[in-house]
Order: structure tokens, then sequence, then C-alpha cells
């Protein structure tokens, strides 16, 4: 059976219809919604266990070398916890696990697995990259491994060391840790960016696709096909206030239970929240002369 | 050790799209050459090399004494694997001296299957630090090229801290994401970034909107200028860097000469002088560099975090100080003529300046000149037309002209 995991963002969350809830570390995850300090890691893990659920801790950052000691000191704090798993995207943290603890590892560099032979060589359980097409995520349930999927939420498109805003806009124009919508010339789509500084520090910035990515009609009819998949996530940030009725209708698919996707619509609608399902279409291409062959 | 290994043996290494371009790098200073094949590579718009080229390609590098590596960096999905073994083995069993890959897949089906060719992690893997190094090392990784958002103080951290050799990017296009987590292509054009296919969108014209109101005065763009490091060479090589990368299988012949014979002097000069950098002559060299680079430029990363000197706004791209006029097929030394391929107009009475790989900057006014036939000519003005004219120093098949 598949766990259906989202992210603990208050107290609130421990009320939500999953499997898991992912805590969300404020110095080493790129999560840029509710985020926790390793103090409060240590409390909430211990609430969240206490509550029945699996405790999955986020780390997905890129580790600078300059990081790289204090990142250890805080695996070495995370690993006394009760945890059940551990998201990273950078590889340091292989070196510091050892193979015997390698199953509570989940790799996610949100868009480097795109195969399954990629994924079966990864030593880790593994999301799957954010675009591909359907019938691309569909081949992974022909891998020997099983697979970790996102199939709702805001997908990150674009992480950059840089703070972006603050560089090319005049001092002052944009703030830090707020969400802003970035308009191209010459399409009418927004774009969600968010320049992240925490403690001091410029963490980056982050680009999110224009709509809720809503991986469900498809999960419902063809079933069979996803049997491979190990853990199903649902990305609550920006989306706090919509994510118990999400995550109920997706709790029901994945345990067999009547689901009602028209719900999730509503709930989108009544927010003027709209769906980018985009690449579950169509594969990417490499040039535009390809797309008209 | 690495350190003092380097004082011998840093590497250059330079791109090249095609034959003529590869073989150019060679001839100006490179060490090694980096290529991509039809398939697996990134920048699907460059020529791309044949089998055929990289066989003649491995052939001339291994004449040299010289190193080639081929890319096959793309992130692969199900459908770009087919025929991965036969072409990793063909690369083997002509000699190509290694493959830059970002997939473990691929690394693991080289390992099996082409055991000789060496394996170099791709800065599309983002490796900012010498634990995930560690990780590397381990899966059989021999060299590993560092994300360019690492500075100098922490190269040398992971130099110090790790076995595999360590390769840095010095010249050319910096992407203003992390490297391969860059999907913007993907979402607006449907074009995969991390296939070869980046449309830039990043240096597109953008609007900023907080609740619906547009709060820029006008359009940005977020792209970052290129990378220069020519001022960071002597410090890159104390540091024990075991390769100093080139960025740029699309850009032109002329950019690949000049760019590559500056830092093969650079190089040189350090050595030369044991690492005094008061020695070297550093605007000369800017000013070598401004004769082909078309981008702003700057550090980048490597000064620590980026400012807004390292960002591209909506400033229009400046120009090389030099055109690129021909190269030279041959040079007569009893009658001092030379035969010159034509690349851009030039006429008689223009001041010209040759140079080479051996060729310090020489420059020259055309007197005469004719063209293969004999007949005499005023312009050359046809793209690849032979041009014959008296020079009076000796020039070397593939110097260059320029004005």
């Amino acid at each position: 059976m598949p766990i259906l995991i989202t992210d603990y963002l208050s107290n609130e969350s421990l009320e939500l219809k999953v499997d898991g809830l992912i805590i969300n570390s404020s110095l080493y995850s790129t999560f840029n919604d509710n985020v926790f300090s390793l103090t409060e890691i240590k409390k909430i893990s211990k609430k969240i266990k206490a509550k029945g659920y699996l405790v999955i801790i986020n780390c997905d950052r890129i580790i600078p070398q300059s990081e790289i000691t204090l990142f250890y000191k805080f695996l070495d704090e995370i690993k006394k916890l009760p945890f059940d798993y551990l998201i990273y995207s950078d590889y340091s943290v292989l070196s510091f696990f050892d193979k015997s603890s390698y199953d509570k590892l989940i790799y996610d560099s949100k868009t480097l697995v795109c195969a399954k032979e990629e994924l079966e060589v990864i030593p880790t359980h593994s999301f799957i990259s954010s675009e591909l097409s359907l019938d691309e995520i569909k081949k992974f349930n022909e891998s020997k491994k099983q697979f970790c999927l996102d199939c709702f939420g805001y997908r990150q498109m674009m992480y950059s060391r840089r703070p972006l805003l603050t560089l090319v806009l005049p001092q002052g124009k944009a703030k830090t840790n707020k969400l802003y919508d970035l308009v191209e010339e010459t399409r009418d789509e927004n774009y969600k960016i968010y320049e992240t500084k925490r403690n001091k520090y410029n963490y980056g910035t982050f680009i999110y696709n224009k709509g809720v990515y809503c991986l469900f009609e498809e999960l419902k009819s063809e079933m069979n096909c996803f049997n491979n998949i190990f853990i199903f996530r649902l990305n609550s940030m920006f989306l706090s206030n919509i994510i118990k009725e999400v995550s109920l209708e997706y709790y029901k698919l994945v345990h067999g239970v009547d689901t009602n996707y028209q719900n999730i619509l509503d709930v989108l609608a009544l927010n003027n929240l709209k769906i980018d399902n985009s690449f579950l279409a169509r594969e990417s291409i490499l040039l535009k002369e390809k797309e008209d062959e | 050790m690495k350190t003092e290994q380097n004082r011998r043996s840093v590497e250059l290494l330079a791109p090249a799209g095609n034959l003529e371009k590869l073989k150019i790098a060679y001839l100006y200073g490179a060490d090694a050459v980096y290529v991509g094949g039809k398939k697996f590579s990134l920048r699907a718009r460059a020529s791309n090399f044949s089998y055929e080229d990289i066989k003649e390609a491995a052939r001339f590098a291994n004449n040299l004494g010289k190193k080639l590596y081929i890319t096959m960096n793309i992130v692969p999905h199900n459908s770009d694997l087919v025929d991965l073994i036969s072409y990793l083995q063909f690369l083997e069993s002509v000699n190509v001296t290694g493959i830059i890959i970002s997939s473990l897949y691929i690394g693991s089906v080289a390992k099996k299957y082409a055991p000789k060719l060496e394996i170099h992690l791709s800065t599309q893997a983002s490796v900012s630090n010498h634990q995930a190094i560690k990780f590397y090392e381990g899966f059989g990784f021999k060299r590993v090229v560092l994300a360019r958002e690492v500075n100098l103080d922490e190269i040398k951290s992971i130099i110090d801290n790790c076995k595999a050799e360590i390769e840095v990017f010095i010249h050319g296009g910096m992407c203003v994401s992390y490297s391969g987590r860059c999907m913007l292509s993907n979402y607006m054009t449907n074009r995969d970034a991390n296939r070869g296919g980046c449309a830039h969108s990043c240096r597109w014209n953008f609007d900023l909107v907080d609740n619906g109101k547009k709060i820029n005065n006008r359009y940005f763009n977020m792209g970052s200028k290129d990378l220069n490091a020519y001022k960071q060479i002597f410090s890159l090589i104390e540091l024990g860097v075991s390769s100093l990368k080139i960025e740029g299988r699309m850009k032109s012949l002329f950019y690949i000469a000049c760019i590559v014979r500056t830092y093969r002097k650079i190089i040189d000069d350090y050595y030369r002088y044991n690492g005094d950098i008061t020695k070297v002559n550093f605007d000369y060299y800017n000013n070598e560099i401004l004769k082909a680079e078309n981008r702003l430029t700057s550090v980048g990363f490597l000064k620590g975090t980026v400012t807004k000197k390292e960002q591209l706004y909506n400033v229009r791209t400046e120009n090389p100080t030099k055109d690129f006029l021909g190269i030279v097929l041959d040079y007569d030394d009893e009658s001092k003529i030379v035969t010159l391929e034509q690349r851009n107009y030039f006429k008689v009475g223009d001041k010209v300046e040759f140079f080479g790989p051996n060729l310090e900057n020489t420059s020259f006014v055309i007197d005469e000149m004719t063209d293969e036939n004999g007949l005499e000519l005023e312009v050359a003005r046809h793209p690849l037309q032979i041009i014959k004219f008296k020079v009076p120093f000796r020039l070397s098949k593939n110097d260059m002209m320029r004005k």
C-alpha cells in the first residue's frame, strides 16, 4: 500500500488524513512556507509520532562547502530523532549515513530522475522528475524498484543560488520571503517567484509553475498503472487553506475508497487556483523544428 | 601533494562544436578538448560530432599527445538510452580519453561496458561540497566539475578534502540557476533544458507583480553575465585545480582561438614566473579576451556571493573589439606570399593584425592582393574566398587575421 505524505505546517496538520508528515528544515530545505528550526523539529517529530504519523524530515537544499560541517552536525542531531524518512537532494547525505540506513533516505532533485534506469541506480528511494508526461510516468511502473511521486501542489521550476529579485530590481522594490508573480513580456501566465532569506542568509530564488499540479483523475482511472509507487506526496506550500480537503480525497484514492474529484475542483475554484498539468499531455522536445515534425 | 602536481600540469580544457574548431583549440594551446556527439549531449543546436568526426578527433588528439572528452551530460528520459552501450564501446575503441556525464546510470553502464573511459561528473550535478564528491569517488568518478556557485575559499577546502580531480569553469556562459535545476525553458516553451534544448528564457523580459499590481518600472531579465576568470587563474592553479574549463561549444572559431590562446599564455606565465602574479600584464590579457568576447563578463561566484555586477539587466550585448577576417592556409618563405581564406570583408589599405599560437600580435597594412588565380583585387568580399598577398614576416598555417 503506497504512503501518502504532506507537509507539516502547524498543529492543524495533525488532523490531516495522510500517512506521514514532512517537517521542512528552516536551514536545509527549499520549502518556502512554514519551516522549522532544529529545536522545533525535535518537538514536532515527537508530536507527529505520538499521533501515529510517519515522520519525514526534509533537507533538500544543495549544501555549499562552507556549510557542510554545520550540516553534518545537524544530521548528527537528526539521527537521534525518531524519524522514518529523510528527503535529500545533496549527495553529501549519502556520505553521512551508513548504507544500512539508506532505506530511510529519499532522493529529491526535482529534475534529474527521468528514466527508470536512473531510478534503479540511485541507492535510496527517489522521487521522479516533475516534468514528465503521463506515458513517461507510467514507464516507471516497469522498474524493479518502487518510486516516489509528486501528485499535487506547486512545482519548483527553478532553483537559483542568487538573490535574483534583490539583484535585478532597484533597492527596496522587492522584498525577500514574499511571494510575487513573474510575468513574461509576451505571455499572460503568472509564475510564482520567491527569494528566500533565512537567518540573515540568502538561500536563493525559486520560481514555481503557474498553476497547481493535480494528478488525480489519471491516478483514479488507471490505478493499476501506478502500482509501483512507494510514496505519493502532496506539496502544501502556499496551499495551507485547502490541503485538508485535498488530502482527504487523495487519502481515499490511495486507500481504494470512493473519491470525489469534484471536491478538489471546487476547493481550487473557491480559492481562485488553476490547475497546471501541462507536462502530462506531451513530452518535452529539444528544438522547435522537432515539434513541427 | 595536489598543489605540487599542479605546479607542473594543470589542464586547459576547451570546447569545440565541430572538427575545425577542435583542431584550432588544440593548436592554439588547449591540453584537452570536449565535444558532443549527435546523441546524449547538451547543446542540441551545436553541430555536434558524427561517429566519423569523433574518430578523426580522437586520432588528431592522440597524435598530439592530448586528451579528448565526450560530453554525455543529458538527463536521460527512457527513450534517450537506445544505443548507449554500443556508443560507449565505440568511444572506447577509438581511444577517447573520457566522458562527461550527469547520469549515474550512464556512468554505471560505462563502467561495465567501456571501463577504459574515464568518467567525469558534469556541472549539471551541481556538486558544491567535498562530502558529495566522496560519494562520487566511491562510484568511480575520476573527476568532478564543480558547480559554478562555488567560491575560491570553498574550492580550496574541497580540494584539500577529496581525492578526485577537480575541474572548474573559468570562462563562458553561466546559468542563472544551479545547472540542471532550471525548467523555465521546459515550462515556457516545452523545450527541455536538461537535454540540450534550453531556450534561455531567463534572458527574456519580465514584470514583477504583487497582488495584481506591477512593481517594476521597466522590464527586467534575470540572465547572468558570462564568466571571465582570467585574473583568478594563478589562484586556481595554486589551489590545486586539475582542469580549467572554457565553456562554449557553440562559439565561433575565432572566439575559441582568441580565448584559448589567452588562457594558454596566462597559464604559461604562471609556470614561467613561478606564480609571481606581479610579473603579469593582466590588462594585455583582458584586451586579448575583448577582441573576441561578445558578452558582458564577471567573476561569477569565485569571489563570493554575487552582486549586481554579475547580472545582465537590460543592457545591449557588447561586440568584440576585433572582427575575424581570415585564416592562413599557407605561407611561402621565399616569395613571402600568404594564402588566406577569407572569413569577413577586408580591403587593400586595411591595417590588420595577425596572431597565432606561436605568433605574437603583429600589425600590417595590406598593400596589394590577388585572388587564387592571380587576379588583382581591391576587396575580399566573398566568404571562404582564397586571397594572396605579401607579408614581410613569417606566418604559419592556422594563424589568423583580424581588424
